[in-house]
């Protein structure tokens, strides 16, 4: 009983009681064993005084004691009594050893006491830091652990209430955890912040007074405490506290505890919310990786049938007598069109990738020569015997684009110039820079496109009327294709009128700076 | 020049693909050894040891990838890769693995037979002299002197030039991914350097056409984007 007694810490009213309380006690049994009992010299009893009131009030009380027990003894008991004179010189060192072995033995007895105390609160404020971050570990979500580890700053920290805002700045929290959930929050006010110390520099609490209105019912106010969550650069929020007002400032034990939890519950947000964020890059690379395998295996599977015909109409032509023409010319159309539906498929599995987000570009620097030249030779089939002219500088810089999709964007420019201009129509590719975007520009000296037509150029399966529709059409996406393309590129595409008379088509496409050559 | 009957390992999943590829191969002369898995190429590469692989990718069990491993760890036997659109990454991986070509289904009969031929020549043509001269039209490089000529005329390079031109000379007729150009030429460290390549092929190209007015070589190193390079086939015969 004693030992609950003595942990708990007394206050000034607490150490008066136990220096008075014994110096009575002890004065009452000296008093019984002198006068009934006939003892010559009882001071010794106040020695017992001495180390009661030194267990129960520290050092202070026990030194206190000991100089009461020396002043009452000597007026009490000492002949001559009733005067603090002292007649017998034995008398005199009998009270000076009582008040030497007093004041030694409550100092002892206070420093035991003090030291158990300080153990005492130091286990409870490991205990208490150990179960808070128990609590915030084993939990999913810091959410589900906050009501608990308020709780438990409540019991140990003796606060009213303890509450978590998250926010930038104390104006703009909410509320993410409460331990007395029901009632309203008191308004910001006043409080006092700790200020944590560097290394061991002891936490101090500084008092604040937020430009704010102050509340109206300020003598009901508690004072509320506040410690911040999260790095000082970067807030995330505030652990509050709310504390009777006759209990004084949290103590060290305490203030370490509150700026521990708030530590650890900063952390975890900081977790929770990383672990959010991965979950949601996650889930999107999952969605987007299902997508692209499903439409590589639609692409598997319609090529695969389509090698199958070409390869075997390939066979058949050369195994055809070359006087049989009908027969090599049916060879040759099922090789040209089943090569026509490849492209259509092509086409329209692009299509489908640049509308269901699967189309990847590879943003690298791409030498816009180089890839031109590669295109208008690849175009060769279609062209025919058609010049393509190309103006490129020499100089102009690199084009920040994925290559193999600008080059079937340019491929697409070029095919579609060619098979919808008649074949004397010039066509012209040319790239200029015009600081940090490029601009390739492929037009053609056919009959053009009306104004009104133009914007509706990269709609899909979108035919300009009148316009010289190829033998063998192709899905109509070509354009389309085009737009959605370069703008995964992050580029965008207009059409005009060209100075050759007929239609431009101009990409813009930032150009890749920093590279030399 | 009359050889004997070059053999085609021909590894297809696909029964009508593998049918229709093996009868134009045979119409051609060839003798193809067809197989439907990983598993059956493994063992007739192990029997008959194969002038040339043609190698589907998307093979069911053990993938196109891993049997080409196999080949490369045994013989340099050309291998040219049969790839479905959206199996780039695979076929730029196949190709830096040693892979000699590739061939984008559906392809025609004619690229197929041009792309066969231009493999097989590498082991059983003339070129086959590793170290020897090579001529592809008025390109003429001497290795054992370092010399280049251009139609008779002396073309001056830096020694990196030079490399890189030996090494795509040396796959003429075949493809040449970045990556295996810039480790071949730069070394190891460099090869996520693609930029350098731009630089080093742009400059070689105006060095070529500076000598080469009526541009008959034009077309000597094609740009294959996403892959490459693509150099034209050497000259066949030694006139």
């Amino acid at each position: 009983v004693l030992d609950r007694w003595s942990i708990r810490r007394a206050g000034p009213a607490g150490v008066a009681a136990a220096v008075l309380g014994t110096l009575l006690t002890a004065t009452l049994v000296t008093f019984a064993l002198e006068e009934w009992a006939g003892l010559d010299d009882a001071s010794s009893v106040y020695l017992l005084a001495v180390s009661a009131a030194a267990y129960l009030g520290g050092s202070g009380a026990g030194i206190a004691t000991a100089l009461g027990s020396f002043a009452a003894y000597n007026f009490l008991f000492v002949p001559p009594r009733f005067t603090f004179q002292v007649a017998d010189p034995q008398h005199l060192l009998n009270l000076v050893v009582l008040l030497a072995i007093g004041v030694s033995i409550g100092r002892l007895a206070g420093s035991l006491r003090d030291q158990a105390r300080s153990a005492a609160a130091s286990e409870r404020e490991a205990r208490s830091l150990f179960a808070v971050s128990r609590e915030l570990a084993v939990a999913k979500r810091v959410d589900d652990a906050l009501p608990q580890v308020l709780a438990r700053l409540v019991a140990d920290c003796r606060l009213s209430r303890a509450w978590v805002g998250l926010g930038q700045s104390p104006t703009v929290e909410r509320v993410a955890a409460d331990s007395d959930a029901g009632s309203p929050l008191p308004e910001l006010g006043p409080h006092r912040l700790l200020r944590r110390g560097s290394g061991d520099q002891a936490p101090e609490w500084v008092r604040l007074s937020p430009p704010v209105p102050a509340p109206q019912s300020r003598a009901a106010r508690q004072p509320q405490y506040r410690i911040g969550l999260g790095e000082e650069r970067e807030p995330i929020g505030s652990l509050w506290a709310e504390r009777p007002a006759a209990l004084a400032e949290p103590s060290t034990e305490e203030s370490r505890l509150l700026a521990a939890a708030a530590d650890q519950i900063g952390q975890a947000i900081l977790r929770d919310r990383l672990a959010e964020q991965a979950t949601e890059v996650e889930v999107a690379r999952r969605s987007e990786a299902l997508k692209t395998a499903l439409l590589d295996s639609v692409s598997h599977d319609l090529r695969t049938p389509l090698a199958a015909i070409r390869t075997t109409a390939g066979s058949l032509a050369e195994a055809t007598d070359p006087a049989d023409g009908g027969r090599l010319a049916m060879a040759r159309e099922i090789d040209a069109e089943a090569e026509r539906l490849a492209r259509v498929v092509g086409e329209l599995l692009d299509m489908s990738r640049i509308e269901s987000g699967a189309l990847h570009s590879n943003l690298e620097p791409v030498p816009l020569p180089e890839l031109v030249e590669a295109v208008v030779e690849r175009a060769a089939p279609v062209l025919e015997r058609r010049a393509v002219r190309v103006e490129i500088p020499a100089e102009i810089a690199p084009v920040r684009a994925d290559e193999v999709l600008l080059g079937q964007v340019l491929a697409n420019l070029v095919e579609n110039a060619a098979v919808h201009t008649p074949s004397e129509a010039p066509i012209l590719i040319r790239a200029s820079q015009d600081g940090e975007t490029l601009r390739i520009v492929v037009e053609d000296g056919g009959p053009g496109v009306s104004p009104d037509q133009l914007v509706r150029l990269f709609e899909k399966f979108y035919r300009v009327p009148g316009r010289r529709q190829p033998a063998r059409r192709g899905s109509g996406l070509g354009l389309a294709i085009v737009k959605g393309m370069v703008q995964a590129m992050g580029g965008s595409v207009v059409a005009s009128a060209s100075r050759l008379g007929g239609l431009a088509i101009e990409v813009r496409l930032p150009a890749w700076t920093g590279i030399p050559g | 020049v009359s050889q004997r009957r070059a053999s085609i390992l021909l590894v297809e999943d696909d029964d009508p693909v593998r049918r229709a590829l093996a009868a134009a191969l045979e119409a051609r002369g060839y003798g193809v050894r067809p197989a439907a898995d990983g598993e059956e190429a493994m063992v007739l590469w192990e029997l008959r040891r194969p002038d040339l692989v043609l190698l589907d990718l998307g093979l069911p069990g053990m993938d196109g990838l891993s049997v080409l491993r196999r080949i490369r760890r045994d013989a340099a036997t050309p291998v040219i890769i049969l790839s479905a659109r959206g199996e780039e990454r695979d076929k730029v991986e196949a190709l830096d693995l040693g892979a000699d070509d590739y061939l984008a289904k559906p392809f025609g009969s004619a690229e197929l037979h041009a792309r066969v031929r231009a493999a097989l020549r590498r082991v059983l043509g003339p070129v086959a002299a590793a170290e020897g001269e090579v001529r592809i039209g008025g390109l003429r490089i001497d290795p054992e002197r370092r010399l280049v000529t251009i139609h008779d005329r002396p073309l001056h390079l830096t020694p990196r030039e030079y490399e890189l031109l030996k090494v795509l000379a040396g796959h003429a007729g075949r493809v040449v991914t970045r990556g295996r150009l810039l480790r071949a030429v730069w070394g190891t460290a460099y090869a996520d350097e693609g930029h350098y390549l731009h630089v080093y092929v742009a400059q070689l190209r105006r060095k070529i056409a500076a000598l080469d007015p009526d541009g008959g070589l034009r077309d000597l190193v094609r740009a294959e984007p996403g892959v490459g390079y693509r150099v034209r086939e050497a000259d066949s015969a030694e006139s």
